[in-house]
């Protein structure tokens, strides 16, 4: 830890040398109490006005002031006003302003802006700086002052796109950590509402906040998190996945274990069940710790609506995985190696269609799936104004014309159409459920719906094996927790649901009280 | 000892492996010997499967924290006690054979027109080799995921044909005497003795209050629920049940309902091949936790290469004949040594509760959790007394 000098001088020319190559790195000079100071700053990162309103004018008005006189004439009021028990007001501002050195006046007197801090450390200064702070040093100062100049650049706070709601908040994170902790506190306003931050990346500097409710979360899982993401070391943090990816403990799984939100309703919920919320400057995705299957099945809008349409939607959404990952697998497999089963009208109206084809029914309903992936990836690099015309090439040529071409089969197209549009009723499993898709095709291709079934178990098996910080991965089901499961598959009402879930190891379990 | 089964993970865990070997060839094989009267010998032998894992209960009750293998060698010695799991493992080997022959008999009549030997063994063995790697907790929660699931589709294949089925043909009862119930009970004690594994679970259930009435409650459930598909099975195929092997794909072909007539045995088919292939992992894993109280090896990967490997050579063997498989099964130097471990483990259990009780043995565990019990119960006392007594100063006052 490098301490700075008292010469300002010297200051000046180590700091102007760490900063050489930065044409936006400004020097502004001026004098206080008679004394040479400087003003350091990153242009575009600070608030110009404000440095001019709240620093440089205040300033000015001590510029020839006599720091020595002005603070023996501030003993002698304190001295007087002491006496006279009528003033014990004034007695206590003025105690307030007398300091002993220049620092300690400028911040009590002189600066009126909002965080002011002080610190003598060379690299913690070099950090502040290319955050956006402005930092003060005064000559004969073994201290300078950081000043809190930074400049919110922000998008407006809107709704997500990933998770737009009929009915409910819509308002969404932005990508500034401290507007995002200012949604989450405007939701729960309570001091028990704990926030750890500590700052991640050798080159990015990013701020990472942890943030829990005292008296609900495990604290161990807490301390756990906080472990986990001190120990990162890593050149830079663009996104909270980089947070993730280091938070996760089965590095090789395509399963997700980390729970992510980009509403703070939704974060706020889950923190009052007991999970732990981590926030990424520059992210407006949060993540939730522990994770369970289940939660990706329960959208914001099941909870501001019936619970009986609610539970319907969540079946339709389960029944959607089924269909995304089986049906094309399915399908393949009875075509190949269980054909009886297809009732004997329908087998001679598939023979009919896939008989002429170039390709085997494997290698066809293969293909069609990699067409349609591709299609998807497409769709979401082209240009907005582009959108259009890949519909209609997507839709039109590579699958219409395709069929009449007998390129491929009419039931092939539809099976993965039917399982693209179910692939995103989860929207959050997508990226894993369009892997299993492909595997369960394969497999179902090779060994029929025995290969399927044994993929299948070995699947529940593994995902049964999976914990997330403690808790099993396909809680509340496995192992069965009878409370937690009215807000599983089937919502109960929120009345119903008196008991915070048992599958967290939360502390305090009574949500609703008598 | 590490606690790791809910009551409801172990009941059905246990209903599981009770269903797994009758639902196909075995309604044939009773039928062969007791024609009308199958469903009387399967609710008898279940009746005594259950009194005797009500007794089992009771001694995990008295010893929640002692394993089998700690029971056997406080009573007989850790000799008496590798003994017994040798056997418990040739066992628990052989039904996981009769399970592989059965699935691949199941999938070459209902599924398949043509499956190549290697394509059934290889990827059945790979699986049975992960399973075996896993902890019995991961196979209970996977259970519990797909219970319900299975269960009721099961019950739904076989209610379908209610509306076809005459019950007039499970009467009279007792046609040729009672000599061929228990000629049929001889004949098929291997797909019995499921509480073995009840054995091989102590010590590793979470004991509560209600442990024993729940998983009571889950093994009178599966006495009706099998005793009920065999009156089916009875009634709709009368004194022809012996040509039927496929029972729960054969019986939900007649569904009683035109639109779903030869359609439901593909739900049948699913179910029962996801029900077999489970059991398969089960048994599997049961046979491997045997192994492991025989030698100990520290790697999991180890034990379970060799079970499978053993698995493998076996089933290679048997492959070419359900026929011979079946024989072995119903040979009566087997039968007999079925029944000698099926009734001697419980009755050497009833030996280790004797001599336990007769030396006072105290499980440690229990006893301190009783201890701690009690002194919570005195804490809880002393404080109402207290609490009592500030009333009535507060009353004076």
């Amino acid at each position: 830890m490098q301490k700075i000098s008292k010469e300002l001088n010297k200051n000046k020319t180590l700091i102007e040398n760490i900063f050489k190559d930065n044409p936006n790195f400004i020097a502004k000079e001026l004098t206080i109490f008679g004394k040479s100071a400087c003003i350091y700053f990153m242009e575009g990162l600070i608030d110009a006005t404000y440095l001019a309103d709240y620093v440089l004018k205040p300033c000015l008005k001590y510029k020839d002031e006599n720091f020595d006189a002005l603070n023996k004439e501030i003993n002698k009021s304190n001295k007087k006003a002491t006496k006279n028990n009528l003033s014990n007001l004034k007695t206590q501002i003025n105690k307030s302003s007398k300091s002993s050195n220049i620092i300690d006046y400028i911040l009590k007197n002189i600066l009126i802006i909002g965080k002011l801090e002080v610190n003598d450390d060379l690299d913690a200064l070099v950090k502040e700086v290319t955050k956006g702070k402005g930092i003060m040093f005064v000559d004969t100062c073994s201290k300078y002052i950081i000043l809190d100049l930074e400049k919110v650049q922000q998008r407006a706070i809107t709704e997500p796109p990933t998770s737009a709601v009929a009915k409910g908040p819509r308002a969404g994170f932005v990508e500034n950590i401290k507007t995002n902790i200012s949604c989450i506190r405007k939701i729960l306003a309570t001091n028990n509402l704990k926030i750890e931050t500590t700052n991640v990346g050798k080159y990015s500097n990013t701020m990472i906040a942890v943030m829990y409710i005292e008296g609900i979360a495990d604290k161990k899982i807490v301390n756990a998190i906080m472990e986990k993401i001190k120990k990162i070391n890593i050149d830079g943090i663009i996104d909270s996945y980089y947070v993730a990816s280091f938070l996760e403990e089965h590095k090789y799984s395509i399963f997700r274990e980390v729970g992510q939100s980009e509403k703070p309703d939704i974060v706020s919920a889950k923190m009052l069940e007991g999970r732990v919320t981590i926030l990424v400057d520059g992210s407006p995705i949060a993540l939730t710790l522990p994770f369970m299957l289940f939660e990706d099945l329960q959208s914001s809008n099941d909870y501001y609506s019936e619970n009986s349409h609610s539970s319907f939607v969540r079946i339709l959404r389960f029944l959607s995985i089924l269909i995304t990952i089986a049906l094309p697998g399915v399908y393949i497999a009875i075509q190949l190696h269980h054909y009886k089963a297809f009732p004997l009208k329908f087998l001679v109206t598939i023979i009919n269609t896939t008989q002429d084809l170039p390709l085997t029914p494997f290698l066809e309903m293969l293909l069609v799936l990699i067409l349609f992936e591709i299609l998807y990836e497409a769709s979401l690099r082209m240009p907005k104004y582009m959108g259009i015309a890949m519909s209609i090439v997507g839709a039109l040529i590579l699958g219409d014309t395709a069929v009449k071409a007998g390129l491929v089969s009419p039931p092939s197209v539809m099976i993965v159409a039917v399982s693209g549009i179910t692939l995103y009723t989860v929207p959050d499993q997508s990226e894993q459920i369009s892997i299993l898709r492909f595997v369960f095709t394969v497999v179902g291709g090779i060994l029929g719906i025995y290969g399927m079934v044994l993929f299948g178990l070995y699947l529940l098996i593994y995902l049964n094996d999976f914990d997330s910080y403690g808790v099993s991965y396909l809680s509340p089901y496995a192992p069965y927790y009878e409370e937690d499961t009215k807000d599983g598959i089937f919502q109960r009402d929120l009345l119903m649901m008196r008991k915070r879930p048992k599958s967290l190891h939360n502390k305090n379990k009574t949500r609703i009280r008598r | 000892m590490k606690k790791m089964l809910t009551s409801r993970q172990t009941a059905m865990l246990l209903f599981m492996s009770i269903i797994s070997l009758k639902f196909l060839v075995f309604p044939a094989l009773i039928s062969k010997y007791s024609q009308k009267d199958s469903y009387i010998v399967v609710f008898l032998f279940l009746l005594f499967e259950i009194m005797v894992m009500f007794f089992i209960l009771m001694f995990i009750k008295k010893y929640p924290n002692l394993t089998f293998k700690e029971v056997l060698s406080n009573t007989f010695g850790e000799v008496f006690s590798k003994i017994i799991y040798i056997v418990l493992f040739i066992y628990f080997l052989f039904k996981t054979l009769l399970l592989i022959k059965e699935t691949h008999n199941y999938f070459l009549e209902a599924i398949f027109d043509e499956l190549s030997w290697w394509f059934f063994i290889l990827p059945l063995t790979i699986f049975i080799t992960y399973v075996m790697t896993k902890n019995i907790k991961i196979l209970a929660r996977t259970i519990e995921i797909l219970f319900w699931f299975l269960v009721v589709s099961v019950g739904i294949s076989f209610v379908a044909p209610l509306y076809n089925i005459d019950l007039l043909n499970i009467f009279p009862v007792f046609e040729n005497g009672v000599y061929p119930i228990f000629n049929a009970m001889f004949y098929s004690v291997f797909s019995f003795g499921d509480y073995l594994l009840l054995i091989l679970f102590m010590g590793k259930i979470k004991f509560e209050k209600s442990t024993v009435k729940k998983i009571m409650s889950y093994m009178i459930f599966c006495l009706i629920f099998i005793t009920i598909f065999y009156i089916v099975f009875v009634a709709l195929f009368n004194n022809s049940g012996i040509n039927h092997i496929l029972a729960i794909s054969d019986i939900s072909v007649r569904s009683g309902y035109p639109y779903s007539q030869e359609k439901l045995d593909w739900l049948a088919i699913l179910i029962w091949t996801i029900a077999l292939l489970f059991q398969i992992g089960f048994y599997a894993l049961v046979t491997k936790n045997c192994f492991d109280e025989i030698i100990k090896i520290k790697n999991k990967m180890i034990p379970a290469l060799i079970i499978s490997s053993v698995l493998f050579v076996f089933s290679m063997i048997l492959y070419l004949n359900l026929e011979l498989t079946l024989k072995i099964a119903t040979s009566i130097p087997f039968i007999i040594s079925a029944l000698v471990i099926q009734i001697a483990i419980p009755l050497i259990l009833l030996i280790c509760f004797i001599v336990l009780k007769c030396k006072k043995f105290e499980d440690k565990n229990n006893a301190n959790n009783e201890m701690i019990l009690e002194n919570k119960n005195i804490e809880r006392t002393n404080q109402k007394n207290k609490k009592n007594t500030t009333k009535k100063g507060g009353a004076r006052v």
